[in-house]
């Protein structure tokens, strides 16, 4: 019943008017295609000005997905520059995306791919200095494949690349939320877990983050607990 | 394309870009409506998921005590120095830190998603969509991922365009050339997603010595299967690695080549849902499959239909 319609507006919008340049790609050897007529096209005016907007937009997306693994000055200029317009639409990833660079700096945009990925693991202790066997994890992590894990995952990351650089105020002020929900913890640490790419010198890394949870009253700070790294001398 | 005398027959050239980006024949305008049909019905279950997904942590994270209430994440920008750059991330959520308002929110975008394909008689529905979720996906500041660029991308595309179902008639009037700008900068965005993740890859040594697919399976603790085993074996893994290096970059070509159109749609569907199984990306790779439905091949699109319609 549809194909009828279509086939009458076909007619109707060929009759009288010109007909098709056949010279697309796309154009198949069916005669029905051959007989098709114009559809109705903005005007001019409206062609040019949209034009020109597409001109733009294709260049900016384009230059957006190729500044994400490492920009250049005009790249990153260019990205900046149109930032309101694609950061307000959400129209390209950004080039420092959780999904986009690993915590070592290493790029693996779009499709994952780089030994660089790892899972982490937030976990607590209680009580005085706690031993290995006394960290368990974090009761509300959601851990496995679905999207919502992957979001605790990327917060993990944030955390644990803060931490990784020392940047220790910053990591604390997004680890005092989940804390006050914590009651019970006094430390915490965010850990690497080791996979099947990953080298002994990788899976000995100490954890990136690790805290002492200080409680007064309501108050709660975190202090930072400075973790062996290893150096030369300790690398065989 | 040249006149006689050598110069550049600026009227063609101009007739050639405006078939490309406005629409040639009713043909093709026809296709762009089922494909586009196709692609709207895709993206609405995808969008619908997305809310979904944030139902049970919505208020973890985004309430006034939430990991990343408005205040906490603030403060946290503040200290980072970061206001400038994320200063575009707009989004009225900012404003919400009720649990009930925030999931009221969630609700309001899954019946969205639900009405985008039915509600025929305006673009009202798909440009609420696009809102809802370009907020949520500002929102997302520090846990978001590709997935929400995907779908906003899409849906801002899609709003473009006249809702129609796989069987409408084109459309006429300006919802004859909305349809084609609208499949047509699809398209042109898929290519440019397909290429740079294809040139990207090749900036990491795992996908040069064949052991990127490897890569992409081992934290199984963050992925829904296991393959670790199954791809254990050299041969297995290094040339699922190179097809898929070779697939990214390859696919915007087979897709714009009339005549390998059909293979290359076939090759981006194989590719997407083999790198969501692989990588636990559902959302993500589904997005750009259902994406990929712009390049619909004529032939499959006769073939479909003609049969749907007896």
């Amino acid at each position: 019943m549809a194909r009828k319609k279509i086939a009458e507006s076909r007619r109707a919008a060929s009759g009288g008017s010109q007909s098709l340049a056949p010279s697309s790609t796309e154009a198949t050897a069916d005669a029905n295609v051959q007989q098709d007529a114009l559809p109705v096209m903005p005007s001019t005016l409206v062609m040019r000005i949209v034009s020109a907007l597409l001109m733009v937009h294709v260049a900016v997306i384009a230059v957006a997905y190729l500044a994400v693994v490492r920009s250049s000055g005009v790249q990153g200029r260019l990205v900046d520059g149109f930032a309101p317009y694609l950061a307000t639409f959400h129209l390209a990833p950004e080039g420092n995306a959780a999904d986009a660079v690993a915590a070592d700096g290493v790029a693996f945009f779009l499709a994952r791919g780089d030994g660089a990925e790892r899972v982490y693991r937030l976990q607590v202790a209680s009580g005085a200095k706690p031993e290995e066997s006394q960290w368990y994890p974090a009761r509300w992590v959601v851990e496995g494949g679905s999207e919502r894990a992957r979001r605790y995952q990327r917060f993990l990351a944030a955390v644990a690349d803060l931490g990784a650089n020392d940047q220790n105020a910053l990591a604390g002020r997004l680890m005092l939320p989940t804390l006050q929900r914590d009651t019970d913890a006094d430390w915490v640490r965010i850990v690497r877990l080791p996979n099947l790419m990953t080298n002994v010198v990788q899976d000995a890394e100490p954890a990136p983050y690790t805290a002492a949870v200080l409680r007064d009253g309501g108050e709660i700070r975190l202090v930072r607990v400075a973790q062996p790294r290893l150096t030369s001398a300790a690398t065989p | 394309m040249k006149s006689s005398d050598n110069t550049i027959d600026t009227a063609a050239t101009d007739s050639a870009w405006n078939s490309f980006w406005f629409g040639r024949s009713i043909a093709e305008l026809s296709l762009a409506c089922r494909s586009l049909a196709m692609v709207r019905i895709g993206l609405a279950v995808i969008a619908f998921w997305y809310f979904a997904s944030h139902w049970s942590d919505v208020a973890f994270w985004f309430a006034g005590d939430g990991i990343l209430s408005a205040e906490a994440l603030g403060v946290f920008l503040a200290d980072a120095d970061l206001g400038d750059t994320v200063q575009w991330r707009l989004s009225p959520l900012y404003w919400i830190d009720s649990p009930t308002l925030l999931r009221g929110y969630l609700l309001v975008g899954m019946l969205l998603a639900i009405a985008m394909p039915l509600v025929r008689s305006t673009r009202a529905v798909t440009v609420a969509l696009w809102l809802s979720v370009v907020w949520l996906a500002n929102r997302s500041m520090i846990i978001g991922g590709l997935e929400e660029v995907t779908l906003a991308w899409g849906l801002a595309y899609l709003a473009i365009a006249p809702v129609q179902t796989p069987f409408s008639d084109p459309a006429g009037g300006t919802a004859a050339w909305t349809t084609t700008l609208a499949r047509r900068l699809m398209q042109i965005h898929l290519s440019i997603v397909f290429l740079v993740t294809g040139l990207a890859m090749l900036s990491s040594l795992a996908w040069w010595d064949g052991t990127g697919v490897m890569a992409v399976v081992s934290p199984i603790e963050i992925r829904y299967f296991d393959f670790t085993e199954t791809l254990r074996s050299p041969l297995v893994h290094e040339s699922l690695s190179h097809g898929i290096v070779l697939g990214a970059i390859a696919l915007p070509a087979l897709l714009w080549i009339g005549s390998t159109r059909a293979a290359g749609f076939c090759l981006a569907i194989l590719w997407c849902v083999g790198l969501a199984i692989l990588s636990s990306q559902w959302m993500h790779f589904l997005g750009l499959a259902m994406l990929s439905l712009s390049f619909f091949p004529e032939k499959f699109a006769d073939r479909l239909f003609s049969r749907t319609d007896r």
